[in-house]
């Protein structure tokens, strides 16, 4: 008992988990100060334990590895912690149980999955991620939300489901829970039933091509805080899993370059930019794919790492204009820079950082992934790269600081952020910067020292080159706008793939469930006429007044009783 | 939590709306991209070891820059018009 109490209590997840079960009996103003206090003992815990394997349980015959911190564990469950820390500072003060509840439970649930060494808690982890993020879908409590968040939910639990049932055909092949390289192919090449279910569980998880659109759906849909939350935490432990289990494979390239691409379109046509940066979350996560695919654990690890902190800096940044304007979306805003100063000098930090400009933290972070394609001579998904980074240069560069803060003059003169606000937002934009000017703490978190070893991303011919293509990409933005060739923002929705299942899906849901009540129906109908006709038939023979009655009169009936006992008698007499 | 107010008829223009900042942003810019492209063409700003032959061609990142720049909008906002529903399009079917 008391071993299984120490599994527990030293998992830095467990104790993020009990910070946010306290936050729900807690004193609603202390709230936040417990949610800090419960990361900082996480973290210290996290640095105190090391790289080891810790709190093994042996469960029916299997032992379980709970707690795994290496290399590779280790920078993302750094990054969550700091993120978690952000966002935590960022919602100072928030007043709200559940969504207090889920700020750290489901920060901790991704933890808790990325220190998993065995596929088991793996799966448990994985299980509670999907249900404590759904309260921050479901947070801003309406009907529209309330949906979004189901399908949230069923998509969610059906990755779960996957996951699970891969790890049953993985521990029939080879015998072992452990969480480690799983491989798509098998020594003769052919594809691993097993492996395929659990890409595709990973698959779900990290919003791949056509199983993406969950992630439009659902987070813009949250609150200013529940977003920001929510962009962060289930991709990176999808992208962990991948970077764990297929590192090195090459379907991932394509799939990964894939993702770079398309969201691009659907972020320039989109006006709302929470769903905007929704869409640069698969696009960037597409980079981190194709990086797992090229083999460079380092180059999926550390963009993670960078990703994290400028993506969410920019969603912070939305969410401060957001909050002051009480709309995220291009048509209604602009003009804000006047009032909102620091805000908009923290988003163009976050949006030079994204697009990779030297001095930022994307510039050290995404080299790694460019250069392999490179060292790898594949010379289309290098360029592809090079064009999706283009792509994150209009959609995140430009458009989210564009449109938020100049462009047309929405004519709203908000005040500046509240100071949670902008202490989180700062501490991302130091970070970006800070990370940027000198990269070297971060490249020591990386999992592959020897890699990074010989890399140096401040070479002249690197700055050169991505000079070269962020300035003339900015120069296209400012040609379009001069001769007024950039598309106006237009409110509208744009049909993606969670158009099959919203609409036509939904209808026919709809109509099998109408078809089943009417089948139902229908036979319970003609199986109550038949025993309606069977009792009416019964009643008629044997009731009081049919023939059978009237040829069994009760005198008939008593004389053949006594006749029958008379015999029992007689029997029981001279046995 | 929304404070906005109207616009002024007598407020000034930001700086970032005056046409000072405007022509000073683009002299900036096409000042730094012209300087970017002819760095490419300085030997000790070039890559010992390309991997590709275009990584040879001194402006090849900017003109790719500049092209994929290009082609994501102007190919791009035809999307618009392939998936673009009215706002309210999911409320009506929900």
């Amino acid at each position: 008992m008391t071993a299984l109490v120490d599994v527990f209590v030293q998992n830095p997840a467990v104790i993020l988990t009990v910070g946010a079960l306290i936050t729900v009996a807690a004193p609603r103003h202390l709230a936040s100060l417990i949610l800090l206090i419960a990361t900082a003992l996480s973290a210290i815990k996290l640095y105190t334990l090391g790289v080891g394997e810790y709190g093994r349980i042996a469960v029916f015959g299997e032992t379980l590895t709970t707690l795994r911190i290496d290399p590779l564990s280790r920078i993302f469950a750094v990054v969550f912690h700091i993120a978690a820390a952000l966002n935590i500072i960022y919602a100072w003060g928030q007043r709200d149980r559940a969504q207090n509840f889920a700020t750290l439970a489901y920060p901790a649930a991704a933890l808790g999955g990325v220190l998993a060494g065995d596929l088991i808690t793996l799966f448990i982890w994985w299980e509670i991620a999907a249900i404590t993020s759904v309260f921050l879908v479901w947070a801003p409590g309406t009907r529209v939300t309330y949906l979004a968040g189901m399908r949230y939910l069923s998509i969610q639990v059906l990755s779960g489901v996957l996951l699970l049932g891969g790890v049953v055909l993985l521990y029939r092949e080879t015998g072992s829970l452990a969480f480690d390289f799983i491989g798509l192919r098998d020594a003769d090449g052919a594809v691993k039933f097993s492996a395929l279910i659990m890409l595709l569980a990973f698959g779900i998880k990290a919003a791949f091509p056509l199983l993406h659109n969950w992630v439009q759906d659902a987070y813009p849909k949250s609150t200013i805080t529940g977003a920001i939350i929510l962009s962060i935490f289930t991709t990176k432990l999808a992208v962990y899993s991948l970077a764990r289990g297929f590192p090195g494979q090459s379907e991932l390239i394509y799939v990964g370059a894939v993702m770079t691409i398309f969201p691009i379109f659907f972020a320039l046509i989109e006006n709302d930019l929470r769903k905007v940066l929704t869409y640069s979350i698969n696009n960037q996560v597409g980079f981190m794919v194709c990086a797992i695919g090229l083999g460079t654990i380092n180059g999926a690890a550390g963009y993670a790492f960078g990703n994290i902190i400028f993506e969410g800096l920019l969603f912070m940044a939305l969410g401060a204009a957001m909050f002051r304007t009480g709309t995220s979306k291009a048509t209604e805003l602009g003009g804000l820079y006047r009032t909102m100063p620091i805000t908009m000098g923290l988003c163009i930090i976050g949006a030079m950082s994204i697009s990779a400009f030297p001095g930022t933290l994307g510039f050290v972070t995404k080299g790694l992934i460019i250069d392999a394609a490179g060292y790898s001579h594949l010379f289309w998904i290098w360029l592809v790269l090079l064009f999706a980074s283009a792509g994150v240069l209009e959609h995140a560069g430009i458009k989210i600081p564009y449109f938020t803060f100049f462009a047309h003059d929405s004519g709203k003169r908000p005040q500046e952020a509240p100071p949670q606000m902008l202490i989180a937002m700062g501490l991302a934009g130091a970070l970006c910067i800070g990370i940027g000017v000198y990269p070297d703490p971060l490249y020591a978190l990386l999992p592959d020292q020897d890699a990074i070893a010989d890399y140096h991303p401040y070479s002249a011919y690197h700055v050169v080159e991505q000079l070269q293509l962020l300035l003339w990409a900015v120069l296209a933005f400012a040609v379009l706008i001069l001769i007024r060739w950039y598309p106006p923002e237009v409110p509208s929705t744009n049909l993606d793939t969670d158009w099959f299942y919203r609409v036509p899906g939904r209808a026919f849901g709809g109509w099998v469930v109408g078809a089943s009540g009417a089948t139902f129906n229908a036979l319970w109908a003609i199986f109550t006429a038949r025993m309606h006709a069977i009792m009416a038939r019964i009643y008629a023979v044997h009731g009081p007044e049919g023939q059978m009655a009237k040829s069994w009169p009760i005198g008939f009936m008593a004389l053949w009783t006594a006749i029958l006992l008379g015999f029992v008698l007689a029997v029981a007499f001279f046995a | 939590m929304s404070d906005d107010h109207h616009k002024n008829p007598d407020e000034k223009p930001g700086w970032a709306d005056t046409k000072g900042f405007r022509n000073v942003f683009l002299g900036v810019l096409i000042v730094a991209a012209v300087l970017s492209a002819l760095a490419g063409f300085v030997p000790a700003f070039q890559k010992e070891k390309p991997h590709f032959a275009a990584e040879g061609f001194p402006v090849f990142f900017a003109l790719w820059g500049f092209a994929a720049f290009m082609f994501i909008v102007l190919a791009g906002q035809h999307l618009r018009k392939l998936v673009g529903r009215k706002e309210d399009y999911y409320e009506e079917r929900e």
